[in-house]
């Protein structure tokens, strides 16, 4: 392997061919994190000696001919909400800073049977919402293409250890956007899965109603990959979907020809203005689109925040009861922000959870009608670039609406895709949203935008330094 | 007056219940809904307020006491929007499955 | 009429009972805050809820 970058389709390329060895790959993450992660703090925990031994046993596999499939061998990372049996696993927080779980999470118990490799845990928001903090007992993570600069969240570590290139992958979870805004911070691709696709199993819950696990990585392909490793029917999630596992890069080599394209035009125009790099990665993604014979149509839903006041209520509900008690003995031993975002469920009313969780069901319905005829949806992920770590605000939440919150109220899939470059080199993104289950399309759509614009071919500059 | 806001289409009943919830303006019932929300953001004092807290068990000190204050009616607002009043046909999006895994 | 810290919880609520009925009401509600209590904690971290929301392919 030479110094630069690889995705995970080319790395397990390259293995399967017996080209690259998954040790050598392993040691240059492993260098990459000690060189760049003491600036960036992506991860909480490098777990050296189990990615190597993971290393070393992807790499016997491929010398005996028996890869277990594209991941054998691939470095990732897992959001440190996962649990891990034997290592610690902490959500970023001081109650559970001493946590060692006995039993692997679901997905991270299939990605290990896929062959990757466990190069450590990876920064969070606390416990998926309290972020960016600085009076936790690790920083928040940073981003790579300028360190003053918010990853977003929660899946903080996830975003920048990818965009750095110190991990091929890796997991997040996203109750509100924490998978999509990280990666449309840091400038990958991240999907958000239909409810139900991903176990959630052994991950620490927000939301139960409200959280979806899936996997953050470079480009849409890899993504696939990724998703294709944990998806699938897990009896032990109440709300894991029985229903059979679409092969998810069956139609990666169509273009957008023929797709029924709708564009939300009054959530990122209306209901909450993006910048005009966004506004012109959007426009320049829908006449790609266009170009290549997809038919575009303009979409009107409720208001945006019609969307995120019931996700926020009913998230703040569901989270306040599984801290209550934490809250009620520990409340300062969380971060300000975690604790003042939650305090607020101990004053909410059980009738408006009722109503909120009602209004659920109403906004998901106009949802359904207004895709009736369409395949994709389309709106920005992220309003605007990153903005600098120290000027997020405590309840931008309650300020402005978010882009993402719909699909976690709907539970649509819902994938970020990089769409260039904006004020001081920081990447924009659009989303693409489909109907349930049918990641296939969206996949479609992010890898056809993908192979015809050049944005993948750049790196952060700390990255490309230390590459070459 | 609801009839009047649902009657607009009514193929099914999925359908009116989005339409009762997207066509807002000008309907009366849609106004009442307003003035119903309205009403719920009373505005608290800040006594009031402290003591509705220690009512839920939190142990807080003034200052937090005064942060989440200052809040408080943005998240009013937001409890507000998420919860017009919804005809009927509206059930609650989460629902009991009798067959359990 | 003194502004007590449960007078307070039901002029919240948006709740207006009689005065003749605040006694017998607050014993009610305190006997529920009691049983809601029980049934608060402790619970397992990843206890599910009984409803589940789930979504058809179309």
């Amino acid at each position: 392997m030479t110094a630069g970058f690889l995705t995970v389709a080319e790395a397990g390329k390259l293995i399967a061919a017996r080209k690259l060895s998954p040790v050598e790959l392993t040691r240059i993450c492993l260098d990459r994190v000690n060189k760049l992660d003491p600036a960036l703090h992506s991860f909480l925990l490098v777990t050296e000696d189990r990615a190597l031994a993971d290393a070393k046993a992807a790499e016997d596999r491929m010398m005996a001919g028996r890869l277990r499939g594209p991941l054998d061998g691939i470095p990732i990372g897992h959001k440190d909400i996962y649990n891990t049996a034997g290592i610690r696993t902490t959500a970023h927080s001081r109650l559970l800073q001493h946590n060692v779980p006995t039993l692997d999470a679901a997905v991270v118990s299939k990605w290990a049977e896929a062959g990757t490799v466990m190069l450590g845990k990876l920064a969070t928001h606390e416990f998926a919402i309290g972020g960016p903090s600085f009076d936790l007992p690790w920083p928040p993570a940073r981003n790579p293409w300028n360190p003053d600069h918010f990853t977003a969240g929660s899946s903080s570590g996830t975003g920048a250890a990818i965009a750095a290139g110190l991990a091929l992958g890796g997991t997040g979870s996203d109750t509100g956007g924490s998978i999509r805004g990280p990666s449309a911070l840091c400038g990958l691709a991240g999907i958000k899965p239909t409810y139900g696709l991903c176990s959630r199993r052994g991950v620490l819950p927000l939301s139960q109603t409200l959280d979806h696990t899936g996997p953050m990585a470079w480009t849409v392909r890899d993504c696939a990959l990724l998703l294709q490793g944990m998806a699938g029917y897990d009896p032990l999630d109440p709300a894991s979907a029985n229903r059979p596992v679409a092969d998810f890069t069956a139609d990666l080599d169509k273009d957008a020809k023929g797709l029924r394209i709708g564009v939300i035009g009054h959530f990122h125009e209306v209901d909450n203005p993006v910048s005009p790099a966004t506004q012109q990665g959007i426009d320049g993604a829908l006449e790609l689109f266009r170009a290549q014979g997809a038919e575009i149509r303009e979409v009107t839903l409720s208001p945006m925040m019609d969307y995120n006041a019931p996700g926020w209520l009913i998230l703040t509900a569901e989270a306040y009861a599984v801290h209550e008690p934490w809250l009620k003995e520990r409340f300062n031993e969380y971060g300000e922000l975690l604790r003042d975002r939650l305090a607020f469920g101990a004053l909410l009313r059980a009738a408006d959870y009722v109503q909120a969780v009602r209004r659920r069901r109403v906004l998901c319905q106009e949802m359904r009608e207004a895709m009736a005829d369409l395949d994709i949806l389309i709106t920005a992920s992220a309003p605007a670039e990153a903005p600098k770590i120290n000027e997020v605000p405590k309840w931008g939440m309650l300020e402005k609406p978010t882009f993402t919150m719909p699909f976690n109220v709907t539970g649509l899939p819902a994938l970020s895709v990089c769409t260039g470059y904006g004020a001081g080199g920081l990447p924009t993104s659009v989303q693409i949203v489909g109907k349930p289950f049918a990641e296939v399309t969206v996949f479609r759509a992010g890898h056809a935008y993908e192979m015809a614009t050049t944005w993948r071919t750049k790196r952060p500059a700390m990255a490309t330094a230390l590459a070459t | 007056m609801q009839q009047r806001c649902l009657s607009l289409k009514r193929p099914s009943a999925s359908r009116r219940v989005t339409k009762s919830l997207r066509v807002t303006s000008g309907c009366p019932i849609a106004k009442a809904r307003e003035r119903s929300n309205e009403g719920k953001q009373e505005v608290m004092d800040r006594s009031t307020f402290s003591r509705l807290l220690d009512q839920t068990g939190l142990h807080l000190t003034e200052e937090q006491k005064s942060v989440l204050f200052a809040a408080y009616p943005m998240f009013q607002a937001m409890v507000a929007r998420a919860t017009p009043p919804m005809p009927r046909e509206a059930e609650p999006s989460a629902v009991f499955v009798a067959e359990m895994t | 009429m003194t502004d007590s810290k449960f007078e307070a919880r039901v002029k919240a609520s948006g709740l207006r009972p009689k005065p003749d009925d605040m006694p017998m009401l607050e014993t009610l509600v305190k006997d529920l805050d009691r049983a809601a209590a029980m049934l608060r904690g402790p619970r397992p971290f990843t206890e599910e809820p009984l409803n589940a929301f789930r979504l058809k392919p179309v």
